[in-house]
């Protein structure tokens, strides 16, 4: 089956890990996850900047690999991200912003992505808020 | 979520789709009329919400069940929207091709 996943909880929340599992859970049982996209305070996984300590889970790491393993999509919300610090370098000129951090296999687009999603998946699973 | 929902609708508009909307749960007070959130220096969603029909999104709904367990009475909430109980929302959730929760 085809799944698209949308995300609304930041990392390290229970449901950020749920989500993790789950994406794992339906790669393995022969599933495609053509795109995964983060809104609201999801969108926190998109920073490279997100560090996990010794014995946590790195939720942006964990994605990027499944990104680079399945080809699965990493979108996030280009508009929930700027408001909450995650940009890429062509966000960053326009808004006058020093520095960059959006990670490596994440992608800034619309929500146009997630109806996308909705419509062409034969599910769509929501984790959060 | 309130705002980030009422985007994905509105986008979803713009994508052509036939949108219907249910209110449940906390997202009933979206409805509620007379709010006044200027003093807060945010927004009230009842007014977006009542631009919807502008833009083509007309189904309305809200869970009757939501409403009494808040003890909201139907005056206060947005006129045009229509109250459901559990069997209609049953039905309206089976009909449709896509859901999107917020």
């Amino acid at each position: 089956m085809n799944i698209a996943l949308a995300i609304y909880s930041p990392p390290l929340s229970e449901t950020s890990l749920r989500a993790i599992r789950f994406a794992k859970a339906a790669l393995n049982n022969g599933h495609s996850i053509h795109r995964v996209f983060f809104y609201h305070e999801g969108v926190l996984h998109g920073s490279h900047l997100n560090t996990a300590l010794k014995g946590e889970i790195p939720a942006t790491d964990e994605w990027r690999n499944l990104q680079q393993s399945h080809g699965i999509e990493l979108i996030v919300c280009i508009a929930s991200a700027i408001k909450r610090g995650v940009i890429n370098e062509q966000e960053a000129n326009r808004y006058g912003k020093s520095t960059h951090n959006l990670a490596d296999g994440y992608e800034l687009s619309g929500l146009g992505q997630l109806l996308e999603s909705a419509v062409s998946a034969e599910r769509i699973v929501t984790f959060g808020p | 979520m309130a705002k980030e929902g009422l985007d994905a609708i509105l986008a979803a508009s713009a994508y052509g789709q036939h949108i219907q909307v249910l209110f449940m749960d906390e997202g009933v007070f979206q409805l509620l009329r007379h709010q006044s959130p200027k003093s807060l220096s945010l927004k009230s969603p009842s007014n977006l919400i009542e631009t919807l029909p502008i833009y083509g999104i007309t189904d309305l709904y809200v869970c009757e069940d939501s409403l009494t367990k808040r003890a909201i009475n139907e005056e206060l909430i947005m006129p045009g929207t229509q109250c459901l109980s559990k069997e209609d929302i049953k039905h309206l959730i089976a009909t449709q091709d896509a859901i999107l929760n917020f």
